[in-house]
């Protein structure tokens, strides 16, 4: 499904060459649910934007699908995001001007094939999300926009979930909620889901847990 | 679109303002284009109602009508269909009013005279039909008119269509009164031709005469290309000023949503949907702004004395106002040349 094979990333800062992610070798399949721990500047979340297919490796091959994706350009790499990840951000990221429901709207008006109506429904009842759809995200609280956006993530039906600390902004009993809403969907929808977080209390919910320290991951 | 106009439904006062500037733009392009149009129409309005083709002056004249002398022997059956035209200016009153006014020696029943919306033809001497210019200034069919630079007195017997020459009335009468009011266009001498032939390039004039399609002539009036420069200059400079207004309050709402579209290009959003999503609420406010400025143009047209020189020509509108919300869009590419650069990885680190 996912698969890292020597991924490295370097920048170069001034005559520095800074290597933010080390030799990285892993492969995940649909249906798990793992996290990755580390501090902050550890080189957790430039692992995930290269799995997210934001940016690519400076070496190594990450492959999606069996699909080695090195040598995309802009727009492959734009339409590899729509059709197989969904980001799941540390601030909701909606869209301020469109109601709940008008956000799933606009996926659906830029990728055609997002879930049925039925098995829409049923994730919105589950995340119980079907009360607020004609509100506004100012209309509604931190957990609600937090259920929102991965309720958006689920919508284009991906292959792959990735979440940048999405407890970040929530108490702990949304905080809770949202791990276990990311656990039951990434089961039932048979997804990969990736988390990167700060919170180690969050590692109970999830298959498998890598840690990350100065750009080395190692699985715990 | 989807995006566009439900951004715009959600934030009224900030589109509204955007809109209101274009409101004002349009608005008073508007009425500059009615008020070039209407200076135009002032003094080219008697001789578009002649529907000719060519006019014969003297080659030492200048352009210039009232400079001209031709005798009519020298042109006298050269064109299939021709008319001299005898031109002097006075000031008339009719004791409450004073007016600069043309009048024009011409022959009554020829192509000359423009057509009659209030009592007769003049039909003696000294009587006139003056344009319906006079009438809107408290002239009336059976005034008696004094002029400053003669004893003669004329009658006006009624009055044509607006039918103004290089900006002031005109007052037409028969050959003769004009020679009494100018003994230098007494008899055969006349101060144009004004000729109706296809063909008049081919004909060979005596080497003192020429002859100029209308539509230069019309140009080469006295001060006519100035102000027609002068008007059109502003609203080349209103259409730069406003791509630039609307550039720049387009840039700054797109710089106010980097984050925004950051997030919608890491979840695969391309720069192309993104690009006509900016595209379209350009046009929609380009398209709202443009109506409302067409409608409140119309408005105060028709609250406007006539005394205003304001004249609307709805194809010129219409084209104005084609090129305004193109200017807008043009405006626009500042706009979606910048998503193109905002890098999602950045926006989401």
């Amino acid at each position: 499904m996912l698969a890292f094979e020597n991924v490295t990333k370097s920048f170069k800062d001034g005559n520095r060459t800074i290597e933010a992610v080390k030799s990285t070798n892993f492969k995940l399949e649909k249906g798990e649910l793992v996290a990755i721990i580390g501090p902050s500047g550890s080189g957790k979340s430039t692992l995930l934007t290269m799995a997210g297919a934001l940016q690519l490796p400076s070496e190594g091959t990450v492959s999606l699908n069996g699909q080695n994706i090195n040598h995309y350009n802009e727009k492959q790499l734009s339409k590899l995001r729509l059709k197989e990840i969904g980001f799941i951000l540390q601030t909701s990221n909606l869209i301020p001007f469109l109601t709940v429901q008008q956000q799933f709207e606009l996926l659906k008006k830029v990728k055609k094939d997002v879930m049925n109506v039925e098995e829409h429904s049923r994730l919105l009842k589950q995340l119980g999300l079907d009360k607020i759809l004609t509100q506004l995200p100012s209309e509604i609280s931190g957990g609600q926009k937090q259920r929102v956006a991965i309720a958006k993530a689920l919508y284009t039906n991906p292959s792959i979930i990735l979440a940048d600390e999405p407890t970040a902004s929530l108490d702990t009993e949304n905080a809770i909620e949202v791990m276990e809403i990311l656990r039951r969907e990434t089961k039932e929808l048979n997804k990969l889901c990736i988390i990167v977080t700060h919170d180690q209390r969050l590692t109970s919910y999830c298959d498998k847990v890598f840690k990350m320290v100065d750009g080395e991951l190692k699985e715990e | 679109m989807f995006l566009a106009w439900n951004e715009m439904r959600r934030n009224k006062t900030k589109f509204g303002l955007i809109i209101g500037v274009l409101v004002m733009i349009s608005y008073l392009l508007f009425l500059l284009s009615g008020l070039a149009n209407g200076l135009m129409n002032m003094n080219r309005e008697a001789v578009d109602l002649w529907k000719a083709d060519a006019i014969v002056l003297n080659k030492d004249a200048n352009q210039t009508v009232a400079q001209s002398s031709i005798n009519t022997d020298d042109v006298k059956g050269k064109f299939d269909k021709s008319e001299g035209l005898k031109q002097t200016a006075v000031i008339a009153s009719d004791g409450k009013n004073k007016e600069n006014a043309t009048v024009f020696g011409i022959d009554g029943k020829g192509f000359l005279m423009p057509k009659i919306e209030d009592g007769k033809l003049f039909e003696k001497d000294n009587e006139v039909v003056a344009d319906h210019t006079l009438k809107t200034k408290g002239f009336k069919i059976g005034d008696t008119l004094t002029l400053s630079n003669s004893d003669e007195e004329l009658k006006i017997v009624g009055f044509s269509v607006s039918s103004k020459f290089n900006a002031s009335p005109v007052l037409f009468t028969n050959n003769e009164t004009i020679g009494k009011l100018n003994p230098m266009l007494k008899g055969d001498k006349i101060n144009a031709l004004v000729v109706k032939d296809k063909n008049w390039k081919d004909v060979e004039l005596n080497k003192d005469l020429e002859v100029d399609d209308i539509e230069s002539f019309i140009t080469k009036l006295p001060g006519y290309q100035a102000q027609n420069l002068t008007l059109n200059f502003m609203i080349v400079f209103l259409f730069a000023i406003s791509a630039m207004v609307i550039g720049i309050f387009l840039y700054i709402i797109t710089l106010q949503k980097r984050n925004l579209f950051g997030v919608l290009k890491a979840q695969g959003l391309t720069n192309g949907f993104l690009a006509r999503s900016v595209m379209s609420q350009t046009i929609i406010i380009a398209l709202i702004g443009t109506l409302i400025g067409f409608g409140l143009t119309m408005l105060t047209g028709s609250f406007l004395p006539e005394a205003v020189p304001i004249k609307f020509d709805y194809l010129t509108m219409l084209l104005y106002g084609i090129v305004l919300i193109i200017v807008a869009i043009l405006g626009s590419l500042f706009s979606v040349l910048s998503i193109r650069k905002v890098e999602p990885l950045k926006v989401i680190s």
